[in-house]
């Protein structure tokens, strides 16, 4: 038997379907809360319908915000989408459409990026062509084509590899001097923390902040390894509990702490929720008829192949270009750079008509929310479109040619102020791509 | 066995590594210092003043004399000392009941003069539906320093339209204390949510919340004051025209003297105290992490306000003859906001906070 075959043999290999149907059944209770959480905090208001104005993402400018009420419209259908995927009903069609709502509604503005909305965007694309449906699902019941008791290995690795990803890259990001020598920025954010139950008043130390930046790091690095061995999973397990907990607890990470929790369950084994539910009561829906083989299983492997490349490449994108990612932001997004940094930044924007020498000042806050104002300070691509918005509404009000300068400063991980923008470029004749930004001064403190 | 014994000494080892009391420590003790040395004494100065304010001003119904009317516009004025503080605490009650708008809002002075022209009857009723743009601190300002001589005249003649001008004066003044009074009573419960974060706190879950609201308030407030009251009215929204009608305090030339408690205030907050001493504020927390971003700070408030000083009045006209100091204290008051949005706030940690979604 050949190497190939060998893995053709493990990857098609049955395993039981249950785990995966969990999987969906808790990503779909999640999303569904996620969505809600919207309505209940205001958000979709605070979103995208007080900003005039969005950060989009490069090439997607055109993805904006539906008019009033949309929006609501746009969530309460990712509602029911969430509903749907929980209940495993037209489970492909609902899995597709949730992610694409989700994404649109995500992608229209870049000050709200958050690493698990990119993890539910890669979840959704990657459940749409897993067979989470084969059981516990109204698809399942309904339909005798779609209902099996196992799936394929490969699902069960699919499904490992996207959420061990996140652990992993999360890992390889700290992997940074702030972190590991200087326990930036926990040395930061746990002395916030001191009414922690328990440990709240040592949070205030210093050892405490190495101790938890090396814990922190020791855990992503290797809780991937450690679900995965057999012998050490249920105790990983529990450990990847209890860190999220204690994370959830300390910071404002929403509904991160609680997908990670829910979607680390796919490394137990497949059959857990059958064995579990033995204790009580049989699993009900449960049929025992295998797929039929797949007619393309080298298609299959190759596509996940050349899928889970690109998300490895992905995070390393920032070697293409000069300087700290955490400094410059370029190939900072879709990195898994979850709680790496604590930067602040402040900015003004001056523009000048060149020929007559009227100068203006300008406070980003005539054109952004507050929310918007404090996200774009530190970020470079956003200061850069806000130069662009300026110059354009600056030339609608009849000034000729006006340039744009900014007087940007940034603190990164407790440093003390630096410039981040040279304030001599003038913003307006700078375009965006997917270049090194040379106007990005470097990071001058080490 | 083992185990146990292992716990006992971890927990020993724990407990001889605490030098920050229990249960407590210095962000909580900035959060309740906060509350007692500087929000509390400030807005009972304000109760204070607004009613003496209106005291001032019933004697001028009484006097209708120009003494009176002087006095009148000293307790204006002195009304304006710590409300202007004030705005360093512009966020909980100021905002969530909309007493700062309420209180001092840029008016809309044909308004007041139709109401005064009106038959309307002019009591506590009237005054408290009355808009935002037709009432509070610059209503009473455009009456008492507003008008022309003759209007100020009016204030003490003994015609009809004089009684309903100092009828107006009167519920004015009365309007603004009991405001006063309602924004400091809804402080003394917000102060307490802001000592005693906790996960049963919705407001402030933790101590952090509590401490950033103040850091976050004094961030946008520093760059309020350099845009709004130096920026816009020197002109540098209009490429260099000024405009004098953005001068907030336009009447009684009391802009520079607002800005410079606009600024008090911020320091009130980053020193813990009201008299210009270091107390338990942002600068305790700030001095043993960044001595040298608290050195920072202090020199950028000192400058601050002496560039503020430094401006000749009256504002308006020093507008267009004495731009280069309007120039200095401006880019000096973007300085100390540039240096508490970014080492302060990134010494605290307390970015992420204008809304309340998640953060990974």
């Amino acid at each position: 038997m050949t190497a190939t075959s060998r893995i053709l043999d493990r990857a098609f290999r049955p395993v039981d379907a249950a785990s995966g149907a969990v999987f969906r059944i808790v990503f779909g209770i999640l999303m569904l809360i996620a969505t809600l959480r919207f309505f209940a905090h205001g958000w979709i208001s605070e979103y995208y319908e007080m900003p005039s104005h969005f950060f989009s993402y490069f090439g997607l400018d055109w993805i904006k915000p539906w008019p009033a009420p949309g929006m609501d419209v746009h969530f309460a259908v990712m509602a029911v989408l969430a509903v749907m995927i929980t209940v495993g009903l037209w489970y492909r069609a609902s899995v597709v459409l949730f992610g694409v709502l989700f994404a649109y509604a995500h992608l229209i503005d870049q000050t709200n990026y958050l690493n698990h909305y990119y993890l539910v965007i890669c979840l959704c694309a990657l459940m749409a062509v897993l067979p989470l449906h084969a059981t516990c699902s109204l698809d399942a019941r309904r339909n005798a084509s779609v209902r099996h008791g196992t799936m394929p290995t490969w699902v069960l690795w699919a499904l490992r590899a996207q959420i061990g990803l996140v652990y992993v890259f999360g890992g390889i990001a700290k992997l940074k001097y702030d972190w590991v020598v200087e326990a930036m920025p926990l040395k930061i954010w746990l002395p916030g923390q001191t009414d922690f139950p328990v440990i709240g008043p040592w949070l205030a130390q210093e050892w405490m902040a190495y101790a938890f930046s090396w814990a922190g790091l020791a855990f992503d690095l290797s809780i991937v390894p450690l679900l995965l061995w057999s012998r050490t999973r249920r105790h990983a397990y529990f450990l990847v509990i209890g860190f999220h907990l204690v994370t959830a607890r300390m910071f404002t990470l929403g509904m991160f702490p609680w997908i990670m929790m829910a979607s680390s369950l796919i490394f137990l084994p497949p059959s857990w929720p059958r064995r579990l539910v033995a204790t009580s009561r049989p699993l009900r829906c449960g049929p025992d008829n295998a797929p039929k083989p797949s007619r393309h299983p080298r298609l299959i492997l190759i596509a996940l192949g050349v899928y889970f490349a690109f998300h490895v490449v992905m995070p390393f994108r920032h070697w293409l270009y000069p300087g700290d990612v955490c400094w410059t932001e370029q190939g900072f997004r879709f990195s898994w750079n979850v709680m790496v940094m604590e930067k602040a930044g402040s900015v003004g924007f001056r523009v000048l008509e060149p020929s007559t020498g009227r100068k203006w000042s300008v406070p980003p806050t005539e054109y952004l929310t507050r929310y918007q104002t404090k996200m774009m300070s530190t970020q470079p691509d956003h200061i850069l479109q806000l130069a662009h918005l300026i110059a354009d509404d600056f030339r609608d009000r009849g000034v000729r040619d006006p340039e744009v300068r900014v007087d940007a400063f940034a603190s990164l991980n407790g440093r003390p102020r630096q410039r981040l923008i040279d304030p001599s470029v003038d913003l307006a004749r700078e375009t965006d791509s997917l270049a090194p930004r040379a106007w990005i001064l470097p990071r001058s403190t080490p | 066995m083992k185990v146990k014994c292992l716990l006992w000494v971890a927990l020993a080892v724990l407990d001889t590594c605490s030098p920050v009391p229990l249960g407590d420590g210095d962000r909580r003790v900035v959060a309740r210092e906060l509350g007692s040395e500087v929000v509390v004494p400030t807005l009972d100065e304000v109760v204070a003043r607004t009613s003496e304010l209106t005291s001032a001003a019933q004697q001028l119904v009484h006097s209708q004399d120009l003494l009176a009317l002087r006095a009148v516009q000293a307790a204006w004025r002195a009304a304006r000392v710590p409300w202007k503080q004030a705005d360093a605490f512009g966020f909980g009650p100021a905002s969530d009941l909309r007493l700062t708008p309420a209180m001092d809002q840029v008016v809309d002075p044909p308004k007041i003069d139709a109401l005064l022209a009106a038959a309307t009857p002019i009591d506590e009723d009237t005054v408290t539906a009355l808009g935002a743009n037709v009432k509070g601190f610059h209503a009473i300002e455009h009456l008492l320093f507003g008008d022309s001589e003759t209007g100020l005249v009016l204030l003490f003649s003994v015609d009809v339209r004089a009684e309903r001008r100092r009828s107006l004066l009167v519920e004015y003044t009365r309007n603004l204390a009991a405001r006063a009074v309602e924004l400091r009573v809804a402080w003394a419960g917000e102060s307490e949510l802001i000592a005693h974060p906790g996960t049963d706190n919705e407001t402030y879950p933790t101590v952090a919340d509590s401490i950033d609201a103040f850091v976050n308030e004094s961030v946008f407030l520093a760059e309020f004051a350099a845009d709004a009251r130096l920026g816009k009215p020197s002109g540098t929204a209009t490429g260099g025209v000024s405009q004098p009608d953005l001068v907030e305090s336009r009447p009684s030339d009391n802009s520079l003297a607002d800005l410079r408690d606009t600024l008090l205030g911020i320091r009130n907050v980053y020193f813990g105290s009201r008299n210009g001493m270091p107390g338990k504020g942002i600068g305790k927390l700030i001095v043993d992490s960044s001595p040298s971003t608290d050195r920072d700070v202090r020199e950028a408030l000192a400058a601050s306000l002496e560039a503020v000083a430094a401006i000749p009045l009256p504002y308006e006209q020093a507008l267009a003859a004495h731009a280069p100091e309007i120039e200095i204290a401006l880019n000096t008051i973007k300085e100390l906001k540039t240096i508490l949005g970014t080492e302060v706030v990134g010494v605290l940690g307390a970015t992420l906070k204008f809304n309340d979604n998640d953060g990974d």
